[in-house]
């Protein structure tokens, strides 16, 4: 097993080398010493994308890092990542991000969270030893939530936070849900953070609380034991991996964290909005 | 001080809010103090989202609400939630909030030219006493209406704030 994860190390050693070149995956394998199909098979196991998704993936982060960070032209850097022309680039640019590459040229940022950061081996063992998240697609009817926001993102430790700011209000409260925002009007600011519990009548919103409205919709649910400990790797899968196997598309306009409180096994969900939700919300 | 006693039925409101010393880069009723900053933020939003949204407004009348904790007098720490009274929560947008204002007994105090920008709540304590009342609960807020002209025709502006109250006790 560890013989195979080092090959698969080699191999995520050599793409980061050859960003630029015009490599094929047959080399990738080579590298390992692996025949081509068992080579493929090995790394989808493993990176949970095939080679060449993960190429691309990685010369797009990187062409997307230059398109922020220099003034080099669009074509310039679409080449030198061995796309053949911009058109090209701009396709598999827009599959991955959403957005054109001029766009993000203009506007200076790109949500981090759908940039395939070179894989390693803390990713691979996570993979190893947690298997993947399990999604579950679910309809949730609208929810609305009595909270307050907090200035960090969820962590293990914040949930005491969150616990300590809504315990006075909902003494008996077994759950609450984390909503992180990723908004377009605050692309220059860390999301919004908000953690509340479900309130059934406006009207008994304490006034030192406030509102947030979940909306109604399709999301995608992920459960995995120690979720918040991985959420790193766990964002990793979600959005590259996950996200480049499915047809659904994710909303990475929300995140939604269901965290429950009952002493013998505390437990979070993380819930994503799907594209096709009928809410104009997303 | 003009100051009426009322009840008021519940408003909910829908914003954003601010946590801290808003007053810590810049003084009151300066635009680049953290109240500035959080409203003009919040315009901004309505701007680019004018369309969908107009539906739920109850009104355009602007509020800005102050709302005190533990932490207000030792640090100077409080929250600010700026935003416009709705009629449903049902559309309100992910980006956004929502307070309650509660129903109860209020004391207005409209507020005319140059007093806006003075310390007229400096003695609202005793100008509540003086007439049975005090402070019910730790919060109060400010209603912008088409009366208020804004900062640089202050002169001719007019705004009402809100405190909610209670008999004085003995």
């Amino acid at each position: 097993m560890d013989d195979q994860l080092n090959a698969i190390c080699r191999a995520l050693d050599f793409i980061e080398q050859h960003l630029k070149e015009d490599i094929r995956v047959e080399d990738m394998a080579e590298c390992c010493g692996y025949s081509l199909f068992y080579f493929i098979r090995l790394f989808n196991q493993t990176v949970h994308l095939t080679p060449y998704d993960y190429l691309i993936r990685r010369r797009l982060a990187e062409a997307a890092r230059e398109l922020i960070k220099t003034k080099r032209r669009l074509v310039d850097i679409a080449l030198d990542y061995d796309f053949q022309n911009p058109e090209t680039f701009a396709r598999a640019f827009n599959r991955v991000f959403h957005t054109p590459p001029s766009q993000v040229r203009k506007s200076g940022v790109l949500d981090s969270r759908l940039i395939q950061r070179a894989c390693g081996r803390n990713q691979l063992l996570y993979y190893r030893d947690y298997g993947t998240p399990k999604a579950q697609q679910c309809t949730h009817p609208q929810i609305l939530l009595a909270g307050s926001p907090f200035d960090s993102d969820l962590t293990v430790e914040m949930v005491e936070q969150v616990v300590a700011r809504l315990n006075p209000f909902y003494p008996e409260m077994r759950e609450f849900i984390w909503i992180s925002t990723y908004s377009s009007h605050s692309f220059d600011r860390q999301p919004a953070y908000f953690a509340g519990v479900e309130l059934h009548d406006w009207t008994a919103l304490p006034t030192n609380l406030y509102a947030r409205r979940l909306p109604s919709g399709h999301y995608a649910c992920f459960r995995q034991r120690d979720l918040l400990e991985n959420l790193g790797h766990i964002r990793a899968y979600v959005y590259q991996s996950w996200q480049a196997n499915t047809t659904e598309t994710i909303s990475s306009k929300i995140e939604i964290f269901r965290y429950s409180l009952s002493k013998n096994s505390p437990s979070t969900e993380l819930i994503l909005p799907l594209f096709n939700n009928n809410d104009s919300s997303f | 001080m003009e100051m009426e006693f009322i009840s008021q039925p519940a408003v909910i409101l829908m914003g954003m809010s601010f946590f801290g010393d808003p007053f810590k880069d810049a003084g009151d009723w300066s635009e680049n103090n953290e109240i500035g900053r959080l409203s003009q933020r919040f315009m901004d939003f309505m701007a680019a989202s004018h369309v969908s949204l107009e539906g739920i407004l109850a009104s355009r009348d602007f509020y800005e609400v102050h709302i005190y904790n533990a932490e207000t007098e030792a640090k100077g720490l409080f929250e600010v939630f700026v935003g416009y009274p709705i009629t449903a929560l049902n559309e309100v947008p992910l980006e956004l909030s929502c307070k309650l204002l509660p129903a109860g007994q209020y004391a207005q105090v409209n507020l005319r030219g140059e007093t806006i920008i003075s310390d007229w709540y400096k003695d609202l304590d005793r100008d509540l006493a003086d007439r049975g009342w005090q402070r019910g609960r730790p919060f109060f807020f400010q209603v912008y209406d088409r009366r208020y002209k804004g900062m640089d025709r202050i002169a001719e502006s007019e705004l009402t704030a809100y405190i909610p109250v209670e008999p004085r006790q003995a």
